[in-house]
């Protein structure tokens, strides 16, 4: 046939049953008619005979058509069904006849798929699921802009007069982060996270307890009935999930108070919080001045307020308080969204996290395709003879693609079990790296986001393989015998494949050989202290230390116990530490200078600090114990703040004063040392100004402090010791032991988490590659066999053979690589920030990667090529 | 011509169009045709009867209809048998023989004589 109707080869002609019986109808009228002119009727009388040798036509059109729209709805579905189950257990049947063929797509499915599920689902928790609060966009955080520009904590009587001015914000509360504290009451003395809170905090969330209620008013005034609210897992873990809070009485610090609430397991603000204490019980204006940056501010937006004109508002009274007021150095306000703010600095790890996995994934889709076109080479013989017994075309297409897909699914459903191990290794280890992190879980919208992606990649990868497969005419596949084909246009596909891989490959490489060369240079940096052989011990005062000297005594007497222990080579006490603890800063100025005319950090040590850290003194001395209360007051300051604020004149023996900090920050204190710069807020900021404060003479701030123990032997083994010379102090201490090491380790958490991520796609991309080019260069010798072995009859040498084999892979590894190279040159400024020391463009590692691969390439076309070159003559040419 | 022909008997419709779809797939007017002129234009087949009986064959699952090209190009609806079909026709055709043997044997005998 060579034409055939439009209508041809349908079940139903036209739209629908009844237009499908009309025509089959009209048709049988024109045939009778016909046959009956030819047997000598005139025109009118045939139509009439054929008419009524029909019978009644309109009955008879009615019923077909029932029948027929009846049929038509029925069959539609079984055929749907029986095709799709013929076509499954076909694509069964020739899965289960090249099982290895099967178990590798899976394999780089389930790779490919596994990745980007548990990145979709840790990327869709942290960036994506909105904050669990009502209305969670209109929650913004504020900080004071100083002129430099830089974001400070904010003030208590700044906080007060934006609270009071605005008009853009519907409530504002302010906060500290929690700090460990020893809590008692509950089953049994624990270090618990207490946040100190604006009673406010709660309605400017928007959320309600799950148990109990928040401050009533008349708690939210200094002096009022002392009460807090407890987190649902410190309520569960420590007070036995009673529902009964009448008379669960809680000591946090000096305080003591009564539970009356408990918040709902999802309200995690600020971050880690186990017990929420009013800050207004506490007599705010005490807590500060206007240069005692001490606390942190979340907001609402009052409705229909936009963050800018929010921030414009605050800005303008902040400045005004600037003009007004000589110790208020906030020239304005930065805004920040809430969620931006909490997702912060991982919002880049996690989407270079999210391109990396689509990278992986469509390596692993360039491999399926070009392990799908060489089966479908294989396959050509069987695919023309179903063809030329009448199959039709799509029908074929379909088939293939049923396949694809059930591997797709497949692969998927192995690529879920992944992604579950992949999230649950990430939550485990990188809880400090990524904020929100348990909050990922594999959902509703992992599922669907799997799904999908399982749809899409069948489509991706086997849409041109059963294209392919099926436009070979069925007599040139015959002819070929069952090796099946390998004409140019195949093999410039193949060409193509391999290239994209190898770009691709270069490219995750490079990212993370960047990120190693940066880490690298992060562990060559000095932080100015000695991390090793060093116990780490937070200590947290039971409440009844409520006096300086109390204190002071608890901490004397540790240390002197805690020295006098076997295997102690020094030991002292710190407020901060740093790399783990925040680094509080605020105003000073110097004897005869401006007031408030400095800005630096303030650390608060003992004697003993800089020798058990290893800190160098550069001049002048160390504090003694005998710059006692009472005694001259003593600052220590570091090198930085001694080049930036005493510019060429000794600032040993001058005297400054610290401003806010606590109510002996006005008097002035003689500097009697500079100290070497240490690395506190990161290990890649540059050391900033700051002093040190000796704790016998500040007293108010040393309530929790960090013990450290420089130990001669493994510092661990050291713990129970040290823990029985505490509780001999007193039983009521709470503290927690671990090796500097270990704490400090943490704060490069983040840095590692992505080299670690990163890396690991880079490698899986680069095995991919791997077996993506030996795949191809395989199947290319097996279909050459017969030409290797007559080149070698010939007397060709095995080099040449490798060359005539290899050559056209290595081309196209060299294309793939030039493009990476070139594409990697656009994409790495996209971690440009992420870099340390490290070039985006760095010659090393670009070079050392391109190797890598290059050599990677090789290996693998040599493998399946040497094997070529042992062919002997006599298999080759009996071989088809 | 109307006296002389034969009413079709009931039922007997669908084994006749089994029947001649067993030879090849046809369309409903050659089917008419091809019963008409076999039966020597004795079993007069209401034309119209035909079509309600295929679309009812086709539901059924025996005969499949697809549209084609006739020799003379032009259009028409062929039905060709399923497998189902083949089977069924092969079962009724020898019920079928089998009745107007019977029938036969029956309408024709004679009491013995005695």
């Amino acid at each position: 046939m060579s034409s055939r109707g439009r209508a041809a080869g349908r079940r139903l002609h036209g739209k629908s049953p009844a237009e499908d019986v009309e025509r089959e109808l009209e048709f049988h009228m024109e045939m009778r008619t016909r046959e009956l002119l030819d047997g000598g009727w005139d025109r009118a009388a045939a139509r009439e005979e054929a008419r009524r040798l029909f019978g009644d036509y309109r009955t008879i059109r009615s019923e077909c058509t029932t029948v027929a729209s009846r049929y038509a709805r029925t069959s539609g579905r079984t055929r749907m069904l029986s095709e799709l189950k013929q076509d499954l257990q076909y694509a069964l049947r020739g899965l289960a006849r090249e099982p290895l063929f099967a178990a590798l797509m899976i394999v780089t499915l389930a790779l490919g798929i596994g990745a980007n599920s548990a990145a979709f689902a840790i990327v869709n928790g942290v960036l994506l699921a909105p904050l669990p609060y009502a209305e969670p966009d209109r929650l913004v955080a504020m900080w004071e802009r100083t002129e430099s520009g830089r974001d400070n904590a904010v003030a208590w009587p700044n906080y007060a007069d934006w609270r009071d001015e605005t008009r853009t914000l519907s409530g504002l509360a302010a906060y500290q982060g929690a700090t460990r504290t020893t809590v008692l009451g509950g089953v049994e003395p624990v270090r618990a996270a207490v946040a100190r809170a604006t009673a406010n905090l709660f309605d400017v969330m928007a959320v309600q307890p799950a148990l109990g209620r928040t401050f009533a008013p008349e708690e939210r005034v200094p002096g009022g009935n002392p009460v807090v609210v407890v987190s649902d897992a410190f309520w569960r873990m420590h007070l036995g999930a009673t529902t009964s809070l009448d008379d669960v009485q809680l000591q946090a610090g000096p305080v003591s108070a009564q539970v009356v609430g408990v918040m709902p397991p999802g309200f995690d603000f600020p971050r880690g919080t186990d017990i929420w204490l009013p800050l207004d019980l506490f007599d705010p204006a005490g807590l500060g001045t206007r240069s005692a940056k001490n606390f942190r501010t979340v907001g609402r937006l009052a409705e229909g307020v936009g963050i800018d004109a929010a921030q414009r508002e605050l800005s303008a009274i902040a400045l005004r308080t600037h003009e007004r007021a000589s110790d208020s150095d906030a020239v304005g306000v930065n805004l920040y969204d809430l969620r931006e703010q909490t997702v912060g600095d991982s919002r880049r790890a996690l989407l270079i996290l999210l391109g990396a996995s689509a990278f992986v994934l469509v390596v692993a889709c360039t491999n399926l395709g070009s392990a799908l076109l060489g089966r479908a080479a294989r396959r050509s013989r069987e695919l023309a003879i179903r063809a030329s017994l009448g199959a039709h075309r799509l029908r074929l297409i379909r088939q293939l693609l049923t396949e694809s897909l059930l591997l797709a699914l497949i692969g998927a459903a192995a690529g879920l079990g992944l992604a579950h191990l992949l999230i649950r290794a990430v939550t485990v280890a990188g809880p400090d790296a990524v904020p929100r992190l348990t909050e990922v879980r594999l959902d509703g919208w992992v599922l669907a986001f799997t799904s999908l992606l399982a749809i899409a990649t069948a489509l991706t990868f086997g849409t041109a393989p059963a294209l392919r497969a099926t436009t070979l005419e069925p007599f040139d596949a015959m002819r070929q015998g069952g090796g099946g084909t390998d004409a140019p246009r195949q093999r410039r596909a193949w060409s193509f494949l391999v290239a994209a891989e190898v770009a691709l490959a270069l490219m995750l490489l490079i990212g993370s050989g960047l990120l190693m060369r940066s880490f690298y240079q992060l562990t060559q940096i000095d932080p100015g202290f000695d991390v090793e052989q060093q116990l780490a011990v937070d200590v947290s005062l039971p409440g009844t230390y409520d006096d300086g000297a109390a204190r002071t005594q608890f901490y004397d007497q540790l240390l002197e116990r805690v020295r006098a222990l076997p295997g102690v080579e020094e030991a002292a006490v710190t407020m901060t530490l740093p790399l783990v603890s925040f680094d509080p800063n605020g105003l000073f100025d110097i004897e005869g200078g401006e007031i408030g005319d400095g800005d630096a950090h303030y650390r608060v040590v003992s004697p003993g600090f800089f020798e058990t850290m290893r800190t160098r003194l550069i001049r002048g001395r160390t504090f003694t114990t005998a710059d006692r209360a009472g005694a001259p007051d003593v600052i220590l300051i570091n090198q930085t703040m001694a080049g930036q604020y005493f510019a060429g004149a000794d600032p040993i023996g001058m005297r400054m004063r610290t401003g806010g900090m606590d109510s002996r920050g006005f008097d002035f204190a003689e500097i009697i040392g500079i100290v070497d710069d240490v690395r506190f807020r990161s290990i890649d900021a540059p050391p900033a100004p700051a002093y040190y404060l000796n704790y016998a003479q500040r007293t108010e701030r040393i309530a929790n402090m960090t013990l450290l123990v420089r130990t001669s032997g493994r510092p661990l083994a050291l713990a129970p010791a040290i823990r029985s010379a505490i509780r001999a102090i007193d039983g009521n201490t709470a503290m927690e032991i671990r090796t500097l090491e270990s704490r400090v380790g943490e704060s490069f958490a983040a840095r590692r988490f992505t080299l670690l991520v990163l890396g690991l796609f880079a490698t899986v991309a680069l095995v991919l590659a791997a077996v993506g080019i030996y795949g191809v260069v395989s199947s290319g010798v097996a279909h050459r066999t017969r030409e290797i072995g007559i080149r070698a009859a010939l007397g060709a040498n095995a080099g040449r053979v490798l060359w005539t084999v290899g050559r056209e892979t290595m081309m196209a590894v060299a294309a793939g690589l030039l493009a990476g190279l070139a594409a990697a040159a656009l994409l790495t400024r996209l971690i440009a920030s992420m870099l340390y020391e490290t070039q985006p463009l760095d010659p090393l590692t670009f070079a050392a990667v391109a190797l890598l691969l290059l050599a990677t390439a090789w290996l693998a076309v040599l493998v399946p090529a040497r094997r070529a070159t042992r062919v002997s003559p006599m298999t080759a040419l009996r071989a088809d | 011509m109307a006296d002389t022909s034969l009413t079709l008997v009931k039922g007997t419709l669908d084994v006749l169009i089994l029947r001649t779809l067993g030879w090849q797939a046809m369309h409903g007017y050659a089917i008419s045709r091809w019963i008409r002129e076999q039966s020597g234009e004795l079993l007069r087949v209401e034309e119209g009867a035909l079509y309600p009986a295929l679309r009812r064959l086709e539901e059924r699952g025996l005969i499949e209809g697809e549209w084609s090209l006739t020799e003379t190009g032009r259009e028409a609806k062929f039905y060709g048998l399923t497998e189902d079909g083949r089977r069924a026709m092969r079962a009724e055709v020898r019920d079928w023989t089998r009745y107007v043997d019977a029938m036969t044997r029956v309408l024709q005998a004679r009491p013995a004589k005695s």
